[in-house]
């Protein structure tokens, strides 16, 4: 394992050119019309990887800027994007104070997962979900699926999620969505599973999702869609951020759920100290969550360390490695008693544990030849393990996993006129060693182009492909072609039609094909002969800034699914993963956004319609079946904002249609089959405040504010009421 | 007009959440199903009481309990996942939830030795006709409780073995 991370070192010390210091320093002040500073503005030095975030008194600074004429962008949602063309000489250059026009609640933000690129949001042909820093500190959340559940499109089973139903619930393994991290596959080699928990969310800058196949650019497991989650940079002047919080749970409205009269309390610190004094920038984060839970045996207990090294080789070259640490012990809740004893597991369930361990390193390169063409070359190491002691009272051991997962993958894009070219090659391993699922190693290869080609100023024209061979030990071979194409049409300005279709496949996972256990009597059995899923999605979709202060967006979306993976009995009653579902689902989605009084009053919607079924084919002919498991048909998200001076008050509110089916294997549950709709009142009070020049901030948090008890998995009620004072600040 | 917008925005979040002020899910939720009571005789050694479970087939004939319960054709109580009924007493009041339909089958089972697919048997069958041996059929509604499912379990005289 290290030797290849060292073999990677190498190879990239070769390709690092002499090192070229920049001689200046560009600095200035970012305001808005009524001259207030900006934080959080994005100043770029076009044709380099040098660049800057404004601080929150609006300044930035970009040091070692080499000798030449650019074009300063300075970028920020709300904003106008802006141009500065700049001479850079041997000395310090002020700009001085430059102040941005805003033009309109949400102006467009710049994506970089749709198409392994920088565009604009109107220059992508799928639909898009962008979940800002911003709001990931506004809603405190603690963990990256905390901030994903209130993205249109998206809800949560467990912790497992789903895009537009693409998704159901199979205890994690199989995702249909693809999580990256900085762009790179972020997936457990073993069950290929997201772990959000897994990464440290105060050093997020941004989680960007296409709600779409994405395997004609990213392959296995964005059948679904795609998650980037994109780690913060590291800003010139140090920083030290804190976060403290504290809470508790209410108990239940009903007391017959009442199980204990101790207060359950939920706490956590954060902290990250990052410096970049000279070419070299650096980050370090510690932190620690604590949850007592409001249902029995689910307490959790989690540490992180984590850092990050930026080495400025040169204004045109960047090296960036990373890593987080994460260690998880806590009890493991499955499902409870009964309805009658919701929150309390069964009997001989009381006692499971598990403990688990997830660890990544990651090293990114970029050297951007000119204006027109750039390369990046990147490769992850992500190790996870886990070991429970599920079964030990029916003298069975607990199940115990390790895998490491290693993605490589180089990347070129270039313009030549009209064309913007990305092309790739991306190889991974997965090494499994495990009771349960096997010894066992898999392998993957893949090439990837994809051609952006502007044909009229109003019309650009995207192709695509991925061609992916991959094996597994003792299975064998195969590989997968997916091609893609999509449109952008902008007839007006501030307005953009859409439209894409793609295929898109997952290999299964070492964990389907492999798994030998038993639990409760029933024997889970391997499957050597289980193939890939397919499937094929389309979507047309339309938005629109109207006006200063209006934004909406409207999609209708075709997926077709074929071969699906699921865990059934087969005819000797031992649960098997094969390939036994035929899908369809379609549906539709509407986004809208109101500001008003001077921004004070933000107000946003988003509605998803989702029929996802089953296809039956008998006699030659198919036929649209039940539903498919798991998959709520409404989704309703809404928010609204008050603002005043430094205060905030906002309210987030989130329907979940109940589920129109579930799986029948999971009749041994009690009460299995009790759900209801899902009603979410979220309440939060802000108050932002300076302290001897330090920045902070202090919230209250009211979680489920009606104390509706709905499940968020079978046998299992999602979170009663709870309250949470956070405390932040920048020193 | 901005206090308009305003007013509008928070009557139509009043408006949304308002569906939510029942609480959701409840203990007491409506049970559809059916509820009575087993009543035991001659209790058989303990050795040979594996596991013991109401079992409801939606059709009489079964083939084995294992098999028409993996196929959704049979639901147990208490659920899999938990213990069995209880053993050695003279009575258990039970409440089962069933999805509504006709099930014509509703029976006491017993593993009797240590093979979980295939060591059950018939210990006692709901049965209101006791003029012939067959069981007696039950039609479940959407959210009706059928009571008074009582069912005599005498293990020193067994009902037919159907599997």
């Amino acid at each position: 394992m290290m030797n290849r991370f060292v073999c990677f070192l190498t190879i990239s010390m070769f390709l690092i050119h002499p090192l070229v210091a920049g001689p200046g320093v560009i600095k200035g002040k970012i305001l808005d019309g009524k001259g207030n500073p900006l934080e959080s503005a994005n100043v770029y030095l076009k044709g380099t990887v040098m660049g800057a975030a404004t601080n929150d008194q609006g300044r930035f600074e970009i040091v070692n800027a080499p000798s030449g004429n650019f074009i300063l962008t300075i970028s920020m949602i709300g904003f106008q994007l802006q141009e500065i063309p700049i001479s850079v000489q041997e000395k310090d250059m002020d700009l001085g104070s430059v102040k941005l026009t805003a033009i309109a609640l949400q102006s467009q933000p710049i994506i970089v997962t749709a198409g392994r690129q920088e565009q604009l949001l109107q220059d992508v042909p799928v639909s898009i979900g962008n979940v800002t820093s911003e709001e990931i500190e506004y809603r405190n959340a603690v963990s990256v699926n905390d901030a994903l559940q209130y993205v249109s499109g998206l809800n949560l089973t467990g912790s497992q999620i789903n895009i537009r139903g693409s998704s159901g619930y199979s205890r994690g393994v199989g995702s249909r969505v693809l999580m990256l991290l900085d762009g790179i596959p972020y997936m457990t080699g073993d069950t290929k599973e997201t772990k959000f928990e897994s990464l440290q969310i105060n050093q997020v800058d941004r989680i960007e999702i296409v709600k779409g196949a994405g395997s004609a650019l990213y392959g296995s497991s964005a059948i679904g869609g795609v998650i980037n989650v994109i780690s913060k940079r590291i800003e010139p002047a140090p920083l030290l951020n804190v976060q403290l919080y504290g809470g508790s749970y209410a108990d239940a409205y009903y007391s017959q759920w009442k199980w204990t009269d101790k207060t359950r309390l939920l706490s956590g610190v954060k902290f990250a100290y990052s410096n970049k004094p000279g070419k070299i920038g650096f980050r370090i984060g510690a932190s620690h969550d604590q949850n007592d839970s409001y249902k029995k045996n689910d307490w959790m207990k989690r540490y992180y360390l984590s850092g990050m090294l930026t080495i400025e080789i040169s204004p045109f070259q960047e090296l960036r490695f990373s890593t987080t640490y994460m260690a998880r012990n806590g009890a493991n809740f499955l499902y409870w008693k009964n309805l009658l004893n919701a929150l309390v597991p069964p009997d001989d369930q009381l006692d499971d544990k598990v403990e688990s361990q997830r660890w990544h390193i990651s090293a990114d390169y970029r050297h951007v030849l000119d204006h027109d063409r750039f390369y990046t070359a990147k490769i992850i190491w992500y190790r996870n393990r886990f070991d429970d002691n599920i079964g030990e009272e029916e003298n069975l051991e607990g199940n115990q996993s390790v895998s490491d997962y290693w993605d490589g993958e180089f990347q070129y894009n270039f313009t030549l006129e009209r064309h913007q070219l990305t092309l790739g090659l991306e190889t991974n391993t997965s090494q499994v060693s495990s009771n349960i699922f096997s010894d066992k190693t898999g392998q993957s290869g893949a090439l990837f182009v994809q051609d952006e080609f502007k044909w009229r100023e109003v019309l650009a024209v995207i192709p695509g492909f991925r061609v992916d061979y991959f094996s597994l030990e003792n299975v064998g071979n195969d590989f997968q072609i997916n091609p893609k194409i999509g449109i952008v049409y902008k007839p007006w300005e501030r307005s953009a039609f859409r439209g894409s279709a793609g295929r898109g496949f997952r290999a299964p996972s070492i964990a389907e094909v492999f798994t030998n256990t038993t639990a409760s009597g029933l024997k889970v059995i391997p499957n050597l002969a289980l193939k890939a899923e397919h499937s094929f999605s389309g979507e047309l979709g339309y938005n629109h800034f109207l006006g200063k202060k209006i934004f909406f967006d409207l999609a209708v979306f075709y997926n077709r699914f074929w071969d699906l993976i699921e865990g059934t009995f087969n005819k000797e009653a031992n649960i098997q993963f094969q390939n036994i579902t035929n899908a369809r689902s379609i549906g539709c989605e509407m986004d809208f956004s109101l500001s008003t009084w001077d921004d004070r009053i933000y107000y946003n919607f988003g509605y998803t319609f989702v029929d996802a079924r089953k296809i039956i084919y008998e006699k030659g002919k198919s036929d649209i079946s039940d539903y498919l498991t798991f998959r709520p048909r409404h989704l309703f998200y809404t928010q609204a904002r008050f603002s005043w001076d430094d205060f905030q008050i906002g309210t987030d509110y989130r329907f979940i249609s109940a589920w129109d089916k579930i799986d029948e294997n999971l009749k041994i549950i009690n009460d299995y089959d009790k759900r209801v709709p899902a009603h979410i009142l979220d309440l939060r009070f802000i108050y932002s405040f300076f302290l001897a020049e330090h920045s902070l901030k202090t919230s209250f948090q009211i979680n489920n504010l009606l104390q509706y008890h709905y499940v968020d998995l079978v046998g299992s009620i999602a979170p009663t009421r709870q309250f949470v004072l956070t405390l932040s600040g920048d020193f | 007009m901005k206090a308009y917008c305003s007013l509008i925005i928070f009557l139509f979040l009043f408006l949304c959440v308002f569906p939510a002020c029942d609480h959701g899910l409840s203990p007491t939720a409506e049970i559809t199903g059916i509820t009575g009571s087993i009543s035991y005789l001659n209790w058989p050694p303990p050795d040979s009481l594996f596991d013991l479970r109401l079992v409801v087939f939606k059709n009489y004939p079964p083939d084995s309990i294992f098999l028409e319960v993996l196929t959704g054709n049979a639901i147990v109580y208490p659920g899999l996942g938990s213990p069995g009924l209880p053993v050695n007493v003279e009575m258990t009041v039970f409440e089962m939830g069933l999805d509504p339909g006709e099930y014509e089958y509703v029976v006491v089972a017993q593993q009797f030795g240590p093979n979980v697919k295939a060591d059950w048997r018939a210990v006692g069958q709901y049965d209101t006709i006791l003029s012939d041996s067959l069981p007696t059929a039950i039609t479940i509604s959407q959210g009706k409780l059928l009571k008074e499912i009582n069912i005599l379990v005498d293990f020193n005289h067994l009902p037919p073995q159907p599997f």
